[in-house]
């Protein structure tokens, strides 16, 4: 059956409380997922109390701050601090998001910050994300033509087949559509989620691609692909503002379109 | 220890050809739900304030007969398409999985021969 519940070892306790420093005098709570593998020890939750005043605007700041100033044992993955390279995608007020673009003002109460959910744990907020990797790659996401390519030129396209790209070439695969959609919560192993799909439809729907066949094909399964139930959680919570269930509808018609 | 790169998992057996046959028979159905359940909701009020002679002469009729077997066809069939689908997505266990649906189909099937076989004997008169 789905796992609905928490193996006991990995029940979140309450952890450390860490107050902010002398006068502080507009001071914020954030409550930071603790797990070290290398201890026996049950996840936790430990609170850090930081002034805003001497904090940056976004709740990676927070996260860098605490890093330097608190607690140098949190570990969390981070990059470009500017929404391009999703490093440091996580679960932030109980949405998947990412730390460097999300405001701490946004937030209303304590700032409640865990690993991406229902994925497999490596350190505090950094989650494994080989198999999403995998599924990634299983869609063979570069260009597939029997054609050679013009010996001069590149591959022309037209306009209006370029603007067909827009909105998917656009996703940094952050995981967080993938890691908030229940079907993949539950079928994590067999179906693809809504990144990979949407990365598949990327090359599908691309004009110069001249595989769209056999990877249509590599769809048409009830797992790889049918497990979406359209609930949409992708297209809410994509940090980039894109829509992952507009493509699985799309690859759903293209498939029905060829089969009728 | 499971040795296995993640991408020799992720491809699995590999694609079953089934998916969008499943997913048009469902919406098929369902686009067929839609008269047949204003039919028979009208139909169910109608004969709500009638006598038990009267219910058995509606569903005795051909149309009645028709649109009553026409709406257990899709119910159950829809019905049955959609429980494959929730067993499909919640259960993993593999023999509980092909148990259940067996369970789902043959109880789906049993379902619609009787209603339509109750449906016939009203037609006959019998």
């Amino acid at each position: 059956m789905a796992e609905f519940r928490l193996p006991p070892n990995s029940v979140v306790r309450t952890g450390k409380h860490y107050p902010a420093k002398g006068g502080a005098t507009r001071s914020k709570r954030f409550q930071i997922y603790r797990w070290d593998p290398d201890s026996d020890e049950n996840p936790r939750t430990d609170t850090f109390d930081l002034d805003l005043d001497r904090c940056g605007p976004m709740v990676l700041d927070a996260l860098i701050k605490v890093k330097d100033e608190v607690d140098s044992s949190l570990t969390f993955r981070r990059s470009c601090r500017e929404g391009v390279c999703g490093s440091c995608a996580m679960n932030i007020d109980g949405t998947n998001t990412l730390a460097c673009t999300q405001s701490i003002e946004d937030i209303e109460g304590d700032v409640r910050i865990y690993p991406l959910p229902h994925s497999a744990v490596v350190k505090d907020l950094v989650p494994d994300l080989n198999q999403f990797y995998a599924q990634y790659a299983a869609i063979k996401p570069w260009m597939k033509t029997q054609t050679p390519a013009p010996p001069d030129r590149e591959r022309l396209q037209s306009k209006e087949d370029r603007e067909k790209l827009d909105g998917l070439y656009e996703c940094i695969l952050c995981a967080c559509c993938s890691t908030s959609c229940p079907s993949y919560w539950w079928n994590p192993d067999r179906y693809l989620g809504p990144a990979a799909l949407l990365q598949a439809y990327r090359w599908i729907v691309d004009s110069r691609d001249e595989d769209t066949g056999a990877r249509l094909d590599f769809l048409d399964d009830s797992f790889r692909l049918y497990r979406c139930h359209t609930i949409l959680n992708c297209t809410r919570t994509c940090p980039k503002s894109l829509n992952p269930g507009k493509a699985i509808s799309e690859i759903r018609k293209l498939l029905l379109n060829r089969s009728i | 220890m499971n040795l296995r790169t993640p991408l020799s998992t992720v491809r699995g057996l590999g694609t079953a050809h089934n998916g969008v046959h499943h997913w048009w028979l469902l919406r098929l159905s369902a686009i067929a739900l839609i008269p047949l359940s204003v039919w028979l909701m009208v139909s169910l009020i109608c004969v709500s304030t009638a006598d038990h002679a009267t219910a058995v002469a509606w569903l005795a009729s051909p149309t009645g007969a028709l649109f009553a077997v026409l709406f257990i066809i899709a119910a159950t069939f829809h019905g049955q398409m959609g429980l494959q689908e929730v067993v499909v997505d919640y259960v993993h266990n593999k023999s509980c999985k092909l148990g259940a649906l067996i369970l789902i189909k043959l109880s789906a099937f049993a379902l619609a021969t009787l209603c339509i076989l109750a449906i016939v004997r009203m037609s006959l008169g019998a």
